[in-house]
């Protein structure tokens, strides 16, 4: 249902829990997702977003929101006032605030980044749980993404064996 | 619309399979390789050829190669570093005073035995699966007393994937001496089978020095001894170069040098030039008087038409610095003594890393992820050092013509291979 607000397009998202969000069209652009289904004209009514419950849509809109190219009244762009490295740096304190949720919410807002193809967030996501395991030792690894070692005993020396430079 | 997202799948806490590809593909492949413990599932995950093409197009490289070897010490170590001089991964070999030569922009390293040029192996870095490419010369030059291998390149030939050596061998043993050279050709993908084969010899004198040839999108490009004439009397203008088809084993003429490059005295002019491929263009590098290193690439062959596209300044900064690559963010890869240089041609500056001493820095473009093996299907295995020989190796000590070991090793291992003795 787009409508118009202050002279910006707004555009329904639903989640699958029944929660409608009215967001800016430019800030449902940041997904790619999204933004095909607009440029195809295929969101006239409400886009129902399958599969991404409204606690995690409403995050992924708060970051689209912080992400979005800001425009001025006269539609230049803001970093014209803005020095471009101070607002990077900006974006990516905030980043790192927003990204201090728990392992399930982290999971689901990559889910959610890879469905709507939100590249930042979807880099944001992956490179905070890469951080993670990077460092940790197999088991803490198998545990953490809840994996079992179903290896046998001989097969693990083999693979060990076959990957030796990596145990180094 | 995909639908691929389980929501469910995730709640508890596990990832799926497509998520954990995303993040995955991320990882260097060290981590990669270390993860393939995990699990069965993430070893197949892990080792997957999409998956692993997925993580070469994400992580393009080039890797920098380099050996060393410490003087009474066995074997030389082989390390590969990312650009900002981090080992990725070091290969240890079994070959004496190995020496790291021909290796660029291929998934295969080449090491040779230095001082001894004929002992050559060809190794595959993410298997490390080793290759003794023979010795013996091809039954077509059997009956040649004199056979002195002087140069040595080693690429693939585009069209068909095949991975080819050539050498150009001298039947003097002195160098005034004009008989034609001979040259010889090895597929090594025929494994146990791969002969050197007799082919046409060069036009002219090809030099034998390091970085003297090169291949460049299946041509091998050899610079001339340039104060010699051609095998039929010509007159060799400097800098000149003799070309080879890798694919159909062919010479193709000589082309030219560029112009600047003609008027050189022969010895300074002989140190100052190398060849080298960047950006996939054949590139002459120079280093005129060591004042600066001008960078020729070669725009078109049949025209011998010439490009001066870098001229590096600066008598210290550039000394003994050989161009290995061009980066996609335009900065230029010099391997300079003990450490590797990027110059940035557009603010004229450098970023140095050290690096281990080595003679010959060379690039890697395959995949460590990757576990297909190259040479194991069709060739035997060297009881001794474990590389893969080929048939001349089913005689005794023949597989590496490593004879200093032989006589090292106080008792020689023969082990019996299709019913005859096999040791290196």
């Amino acid at each position: 249902m787009a409508t118009r607000e202050a002279g910006k397009k707004m555009i329904m998202l639903k989640s699958p829990d029944g929660m409608e969000f009215e967001v800016e069209e430019a800030v449902a652009m940041e997904s790619q997702t999204i933004r095909k289904m607009i440029e195809d004209d295929c969101a006239d009514t409400a886009i129902l977003i399958p599969n991404i419950n409204s606690k995690i849509l409403s995050r992924v809109i708060e970051y689209c929101n912080k992400h979005v190219p800001t425009t001025g009244a006269t539609g230049a762009a803001a970093s014209d006032t803005v020095a471009p490295a101070a607002l990077a740096e900006d974006l990516k304190i905030w980043d790192a605030e927003f990204i201090k949720v728990n392992r399930a919410t982290r999971f689901n807002l990559i889910q959610a980044a890879s469905y709507l193809n939100i590249k930042g967030l979807l880099d944001l996501t992956s490179q905070t749980t890469i951080d993670t395991i990077s460092d940790n030792s197999l088991e803490e690894i198998r545990s953490f993404l809840s994996t079992k070692n179903d290896y046998l005993p001989e097969e693990e020396q083999t693979i060990r064996r076959e990957n030796q430079w990596a145990f180094q | 619309m995909p639908q691929k997202v389980r929501v469910a799948a995730s709640s508890n806490g596990v990832l799926p399979e497509d998520m954990l590809r995303h993040i995955l593909v991320r990882l260097p492949a060290k981590t990669l390789c270390l993860f393939r413990a995990v699990s069965r599932s993430w070893r197949s995950l892990l080792s997957d050829p999409l998956f692993v093409a997925a993580h070469k197009s994400r992580h393009p490289g080039p890797l920098v190669v380099t050996c060393t070897s410490e003087l009474c010490q066995r074997g030389g170590t082989i390390e590969i570093m990312d650009l900002s001089g981090h080992v990725v991964k070091r290969i240890a070999t079994s070959m004496e005073n190995a020496r790291l030569e021909c290796t660029r922009h291929l998934d295969l390293i080449c090491v040779a035995r230095n001082e001894h040029r004929s002992t050559r192996h060809v190794i595959n870095p993410a298997t490390g699966d080793t290759f003794a490419l023979p010795s013996r010369c091809a039954k077509e030059h059997a009956h040649v007393k004199h056979f002195f291998p002087q140069s040595f390149d080693f690429g693939q030939v585009g069209s068909t994937g095949e991975y080819k050596a050539i050498r150009c061998v001298s039947i003097d043993d002195s160098e005034s001496e004009s008989s034609p050279m001979l040259c010889e050709v090895i597929t090594l993908d025929d494994g146990r089978h791969a002969r050197w084969r007799g082919k046409q010899g060069p036009p002219a004198p090809v030099a034998s020095n390091r970085n003297k040839s090169v291949v460049v999108n299946g041509v091998v490009y050899f610079l001339l001894e340039f104060r010699r004439p051609t095998f039929s009397g010509d007159h060799v203008e400097h800098g000149s170069m003799a070309l080879f088809n890798l694919e159909t084993e062919e010479w193709m003429g000589i082309v030219q040098g560029p112009m600047p490059v003609r008027n050189g005295g022969y010895f300074s002019l002989f140190m100052e030039l190398s060849l080298v491929c960047l950006d996939g263009f054949l590139v002459m590098a120079h280093n005129p008087e060591y004042s600066s290193l001008d960078l020729w690439f070669l725009m078109d062959a049949e025209e011998s038409l010439w490009n001066k596209r870098y001229s590096i300044d600066g008598q210290h900064e550039i000394l003994f610095a050989q161009p290995v690559e061009i980066l996609s963010d335009g900065r230029i890869v010099l391997s300079a003594p003990g450490r590797l240089r990027l110059y940035n041609p557009i603010t004229k500056t450098f970023t140095d890393f050290e690096m281990r001493n080595s003679t010959f820095v060379g690039t890697y473009t395959g995949s460590l992820l990757s576990s297909e093996s190259t040479f194991t299907s069709e060739a035997e295995r060297c009881t001794v050092c474990g590389c893969y020989g080929t048939l001349e190796t089913i005689e005794p000590y023949a597989l590496c013509e490593d004879w200093d070991n032989m006589l090292r090793l106080v008792h020689p291992v023969r082990s019996i291979l299709g019913g005859a003795y096999y040791s290196c």
